[in-house]
């Protein structure tokens, strides 16, 4: 076997390569004296980076692969619902979370639907919920708020989990005051969850103006998923 | 000598760009005048304090100028339009606060929740009288119920602003706007009074519902009209009349007609 570039060597080799092809780097101004100086960032490489690339991701097997995807999905969900924890946890967002969700929430109710609907149903939560997080995000953008658009989007999306279970909870029992209570608990946890992040970054004479559309938006869910 | 040549023009681009900060002073003098001057695309210290020429319409600088909004703000103004009060384009002037298009869109969207809600309440009140058949709530209403208020709130104000500009009237189309979804406040009241089960407190409701809001529009469009010294054409005060009305009956007959209690 011939000697192979590994990639998950990359950024090492990129960042001792910068480090030869700058001869006349400028000493570091400040920094913990006797430390090694750093060569100055040509490009942004995220702290998360060198830890992910350090495991080799192209030799294990796909169901490794997506196990450690869907661990890093329910780690997500714990960290957004949850909110007394870390609030820094959706800086490495994703979609394939609120994809489950939306996709889980939308078949659940179609389920729960009458026979003869059950494909517009899901046709029509689905768009619900994938433009109505799209809207909300944009309208707290709008007012000024300092987010980045798909991070929202995805906390949003994240925020659903507790309506999938209230829908499932609805299929297991059907409809009667359990159910009723159980669907107005999780909008209440869903809608405090999302408002506790989005409401951090807008102004505080707007704070009404940003949260109102996200309560709206769990509430019409939580609404579809009882009638 | 060619390298010190090469510098002089540099030193002459800086001096454009000292001749820059003046021009552009008297542009935003030209700019009140001449609407259509061309205002410099860069350089533009602060975009959000004179930003209409500037941002693209596909940005999200040019439509923040319209969600510039207090939480105050926005209830007066709501509170405004339920007391059909003519101040209301004072208010959304541009030398008060501007339009917003916060409250045109979300007093909609609440509106639609409002019918929604209202539809599943009334749903279960039928099924615990007596007709518990014929009365199955589908999700499906939310689409047509979507459709049709925002169809009204969107698309006619901005027809109806061209039909006011072809009379001669000057009107922006965002004022108009702002106008048609403040008036949709009382549709958000409406359909909670039609969750009672008799056709004539519903018939009351709708019809204050078209009362409120179409007078509220008229007087403002009157305003408007009044304000550059021309008269309103009668064709544009019975097009906001009949298109109101036309909301009012298909609400009515859409939302709020199926669960009547009949012996």
């Amino acid at each position: 076997m011939s000697q192979q570039i590994e990639p998950d060597c990359l950024p090492d080799d990129l960042q001792s390569s910068t480090l030869l092809n700058y001869p006349s780097a400028p000493p570091a101004l400040s920094g913990k004296l006797g430390s090694s100086p750093q060569p100055p960032p040509l490009f942004h490489v995220s702290d998360q980076l060198p830890s992910s690339f350090s495991k080799n991701t192209l030799d294990e097997s796909v169901t490794t692969s997506i196990n450690r995807d869907l661990h890093k999905v329910i780690d997500k969900t714990k960290q957004v619902l949850l909110p007394r924890q870390n609030q820094n946890a959706l800086k490495e967002w994703d979609l394939w979370g609120p994809l489950l969700f939306i996709l889980s929430l939308s078949v659940l109710m179609s389920v729960i639907s009458f026979e003869e609907q059950s494909s517009l149903v899901f046709t029509q939560v689905f768009v619900l919920l994938s433009v109505g997080s799209c809207v909300v995000t944009l309208n707290s953008k709008l007012l000024g708020g300092q987010i980045s658009f798909l991070q929202s989007v995805c906390s949003l999306g994240y925020c659903i989990f507790p309506l999938v279970l209230a829908a499932f909870v609805i299929l297991l029992i059907g409809k009667n005051f359990i159910s009723l209570i159980c669907v107005i608990f999780t909008v209440f946890w869903a809608a405090y969850a999302a408002c506790s992040f989005i409401a951090s970054s807008c102004s505080p004479n707007r704070k009404f103006l940003t949260v109102y559309p996200v309560i709206l938006f769990y509430s019409v869910l939580g609404w579809a998923i009882f009638a | 000598m060619e390298n010190k040549d090469s510098y002089n023009i540099v030193v002459d681009v800086d001096d454009t760009h000292l001749d820059f900060q003046d021009f552009a002073q008297t542009s935003a003098l030209n700019n009140n005048i001449l609407h259509d001057y061309p205002a410099p695309q860069t350089h533009q210290p602060n975009p959000v304090a004179n930003n209409e020429p500037t941002s693209s319409i596909w940005s999200i600088m040019f439509w923040s100028k319209y969600f510039n909004v207090d939480t105050s703000q926005m209830v007066k103004r709501c509170t405004m339009s339920l007391q059909l009060d003519k101040e209301f384009i004072q208010d959304i002037s541009a030398e008060n606060f501007g339009p917003d298009l916060w409250g045109p869109f979300w007093i909609s969207t609440t509106a639609i929740y409002s019918i929604f809600v209202s539809m599943i309440i009334s749903s279960f009140i039928s099924d615990r009288l007596e007709k518990p058949k014929g009365s199955k709530f589908s999700l499906l209403a939310l689409s047509s119920a979507f459709l049709l208020i925002y169809s009204y709130s969107f698309l006619v104000p901005v027809a109806l602003s061209f039909i006011i500009k072809y009379f001669g009237v000057s009107c922006s189309i965002i004022d108009v706007l702002a106008i048609y979804g403040y008036s949709n406040t009382i549709w958000v009241i409406v359909p909670i009074l039609c969750i009672a089960p008799y056709s004539m407190i519903r018939w009351v409701a709708v019809a204050i519902g078209f009362t409120v809001s179409s007078i509220f529009i008229f007087r403002n469009i009157k305003m408007i009209s009044e304000r550059s010294n021309s008269k309103l054409n009668p064709v544009i005060i019975i097009t906001i009349f009949l298109l109101s009305m036309a909301l009012a009956v298909s609400m009515k007959f859409m939302f709020f007609s199926y669960a009547v209690v009949s012996k």
